[in-house]
């Protein structure tokens, strides 16, 4: 996905931009694609991204980036299409096939993820994303969605309210 | 072994937003995963407690209407109007509410729920109930509100006061259509509590009509039939915010409508091979 910098993108039948990652790296991409990103829209409107410019985004690494990319790029057309009315079933079904295996990934990339769909403002990331942890956090116990989630062991007085609650709740989970 | 990755440090605590945005994403008809989430850490817990969360909780899955909570009874298994004294309703709110806010009053041990309705319960206390009067004191609760209130209906003498049935209908100037699955966390959507009871020894079925704002029982229509049937108290089935239908009791197979639209009692016949041997 690393392309070098190639030229004028104002040229051929799509228009490019070039995205640079925190850690420097330059991503050429379809303005189409990075348009999915309200961020970048914006500055892609005002006529930046082009040439030898680049935008650079300091808070996306170059891994995350390229995953993100490659979200927007399979999302392009549909998105094109004013959120696809005219696409057929089979379209759709690749789209969701797509976006199945694309969120089937190392629980720290998602996390990152997160992070970047949120900054850059990818509305359909967000909430595919949003949704894979939501399905992560499904049917566990809170101290099992705790080590899902990576978050640090509970300390003494947050067991005992969590216990507490247990003890009202714990229904819930007959 | 490695630490697993932690989306708390990825995600910092100032994006709350990002939690609400996964936690939104939880299906509604999956309160237990919710109600997990809201025990993970405190900042979890205001999140899905706060009334914005439920707001929104409700508009993101508008196409299905979210499970509120749901009325279980301990004790005797007679249906969730039971009339056994041992049995008491409780009322577990789930997903999009606050959990612990019930006025406690509701969760006596006599208290049964009757209806429901997009969050408004309508309650019988069965301890208000005695033998040498027909008095019927019905109350309207909405857990759905932060700090909700229990509405006590004006005391209603119906005909036959021990055998009854109750439902609650939307009086909304639009109406709720099965589409709309505004839960009623304002509380000031008006309403009405439709009590329908009828007497086998004249014959006679009469439905009292109470309107909330008002709050007074505004209508009493009857109609004779002349069949000897009692209304038992059993949960009626609503249509389409507009009709009620009660079940009877009684020799002959039927059942009655109340129609909101046209303000009318009615008694619908059964086919006959629907009904049980006796």
């Amino acid at each position: 996905m690393a392309a070098p910098e190639s030229g004028d993108g104002n040229n051929g039948a799509a228009r490019m931009v070039t995205l640079i990652s925190s850690d420097n790296t330059r991503f050429e991409v379809e303005a189409a694609a990075a348009s999915l990103s309200q961020t970048l829209q914006l500055t892609i409107l005002d006529g930046g991204g082009g040439g030898g410019d680049g935008i650079p985004l300091p808070n996306v690494d170059s891994a995350t980036l390229s995953k993100v990319l490659e979200y927007c790029i399979k999302h392009a057309p549909a998105a094109a299409n004013g959120g696809a009315p005219n696409a057929t079933a089979v379209d759709r079904a690749e789209l969701e096939r797509f976006d199945n295996e694309f969120v089937n990934i190392d629980q720290s990339v998602l996390y990152s993820l997160i992070m970047a769909a949120h900054n850059l403002e990818i509305e359909g990331l967000q909430s595919l994303v949003a949704k894979k942890v939501a399905d992560m956090i499904k049917g566990k116990s809170p101290m099992e969605i705790r080590r899902t989630l990576g978050f640090p062991d509970p300390t003494p007085e947050e067991q005992a309210e969590m216990n507490a609650h247990m003890l009202e709740y714990g229904w819930a989970y007959e | 072994m490695a630490a697993p990755p932690s989306l708390r440090r990825v995600v910092s605590a100032l994006l709350d937003e990002l939690v609400e945005e996964i936690l939104l994403r939880i299906p509604p008809d999956d309160p237990a995963s919710l109600l997990s989430a809201a025990l993970v850490c405190k900042s979890w817990c205001r999140l899905v407690t706060n009334p914005i969360f439920n707001r929104r909780f409700h508009e993101h899955h508008h196409h299905t209407p979210p499970l509120l909570g749901f009325l279980c009874k301990f004790g005797h298994t007679a249906g969730p109007f039971c009339y056994r004294t041992e049995g008491a309703a409780r009322f577990f709110p789930a997903a999009t509410t606050t959990f612990r806010r019930l006025p406690r009053i509701v969760v006596a041990p006599r208290w049964h729920a009757v209806d429901a309705l997009r969050g408004r319960i309508l309650f019988f206390d069965w301890a208000t109930r005695k033998r040498e009067s027909t008095d019927l004191d019905l109350f309207v609760c909405n857990p759905m509100v932060t700090g909700a209130e229990v509405r006590r209906l004006p005391t209603l003498v119906p005909h036959l006061a021990h055998r009854w049935s109750a439902g609650l209908l939307c009086a909304a100037p639009a109406g709720c259509s099965d589409g709309d699955d505004h839960a009623h966390a304002d509380d000031d959507c008006p309403f009405r509590v439709v009590v329908v009871s009828a007497n086998p020894a004249t014959g006679i079925s009469s439905a009292y009509v109470y309107s909330s704002e008002q709050h007074s029982w505004t209508a009493e229509i009857s109609i004779e039939h002349n069949y000897g049937f009692t209304v038992p108290m059993l949960p009626s089935a609503r249509i389409g915010n507009d009709a009620l239908y009660f079940f009877s009791d009684g020799p002959k197979f039927c059942c009655l409508e109340y129609r909101m639209s046209t303000q009318q009692l009615s008694l619908i016949s059964l086919p006959s091979e629907w009904e049980l041997p006796s």
